[in-house]
């Protein structure tokens, strides 16, 4: 299984079952939360999974700021801290990392999704006052809702697989205690 | 919280920090003559936790002298306020900061992602004289289709079916 990742193969044996008429359960968005703290949206070009990440942040922070409750189930009693990271900038990281390479001995994480993720939030907020290690932090403590989206859109085809091994490696052990959603573009709607 | 309670905190995090870059490392490859000095700095951080009678381990807190209640960002707060309020090589950040820095990202992700995006709907004048609404007020709720994830042996069955074809599809 070298070489490919969860969601490969995922991906692959969902293609298999669809392949079998199994057409998979429904379930409304308002129990999407609840069904697990991994999770992976697949849809075709369109069909609305970067939309329900971008509802997904602003109903969580509009919660946390006027108190109103989300019209979805949460899976506890907290409200997760939502961030949404594109995947499609990672080549730009990637990019940008070739010219900093002596600093990897610094921070083993320069070059990887774990360094992407607090480098593109910090790009995102620049006029917000935030500290080097804001978001690497607020990682670290748990209680997140980390939304990667778009693998699909990541670097080369051939890298897609070592992406999806560091994204399995991110959630496991560089920032676990957080929920994690990822969206990709499935082939079975194009 | 106490100046005994602080430097636990302190050492705490110092420890989870180090065994994420060593697990890093391990993994990344790197020979373990290297990797010596870490292993045993971060064995010398759990023997001065376990000298002090701390359990160790991720989950290990700190409870401090601050009891929150009220508002919902304050409860979010007690998710990470253990890590905010001792970090390394810094003062401890108040209370009060870490709210502020909480509230402002929050009004930032609101500002950012509720929006309606009406492609094909507006153009760049309409838009102009026309009150955007908000993602959350227009959003209709989906319904998803689940597929539970296979287990290990139909992964292992899955794998050695996967072509380029597959995968391709992605693209």
């Amino acid at each position: 299984m070298r070489g490919k990742s969860g969601l490969d193969i995922y991906l692959a044996w969902r293609e298999l079952a669809h392949a079998e008429g199994r057409i998979g359960e429904p379930v409304p968005l308002a129990d999407l939360l609840t069904l697990s703290d991994r999770i992976a949206i697949v849809g075709g070009a369109g069909s609305g999974k970067s939309t329900v990440l971008a509802y997904l942040a602003a109903t969580l922070a509009r919660a946390a700021q006027t108190g109103e409750s989300p019209a979805y189930r949460l899976p506890g009693k907290d409200l997760p801290v939502p961030l949404i990271i594109p995947l499609r900038y990672y080549r730009d990281y990637l990019d940008k990392c070739c010219d900093a390479q002596g600093k990897q001995i610094e921070d083993p994480r320069i070059g990887t999704l774990a360094g992407f993720i607090p480098w593109y939030l910090r790009r995102r907020n620049p006029v917000l006052d935030l500290s080097e290690d804001f978001f690497d932090r607020l990682l670290v403590g748990g209680g997140c809702l980390l939304m990667l989206d778009g693998l699909d859109e990541v670097v080369s085809r051939s890298q897609r697989g070592q992406v999806g091994q560091e994204v399995e490696r991110l959630v496991q052990t560089v920032y676990p205690g957080n929920r994690v959603i990822v969206t990709a573009r499935g082939g079975l709607h194009r | 919280m106490n100046a005994s309670r602080q430097s636990q905190a302190e050492t705490q995090r110092q420890l989870t920090i180090l065994e994420r870059s060593l697990a890093e490392l391990t993994q990344a490859g790197v020979a373990e003559t290297l990797l010596a000095p870490l292993r045993q700095q971060v064995e010398a951080l759990r023997q001065q936790m376990a000298d002090a009678g701390v359990q160790v381990g991720r989950d290990q807190t700190v409870q401090g002298d601050l009891l929150v209640d009220g508002d919902k960002i304050e409860r979010q707060i007690n998710y990470v306020r253990n890590i905010y309020r001792a970090p390394a090589g810094q003062g401890k950040l108040a209370d009060a900061q870490v709210r502020r820095i909480l509230d402002a990202y929050l009004r930032w992700v609101r500002d950012a992602y509720d929006q309606a995006r009406l492609f094909g709907l507006e153009s760049a004048p309409t838009a102009r004289q026309t009150p955007r609404p908000g993602l959350t007020d227009v959003f209709i709720q989906l319904t998803l289709r689940r597929f539970n994830p296979p287990g290990p042996r139909t992964r292992g069955c899955v794998a050695g079916q996967i072509r380029p074809g597959h995968l391709s599809r992605l693209a």
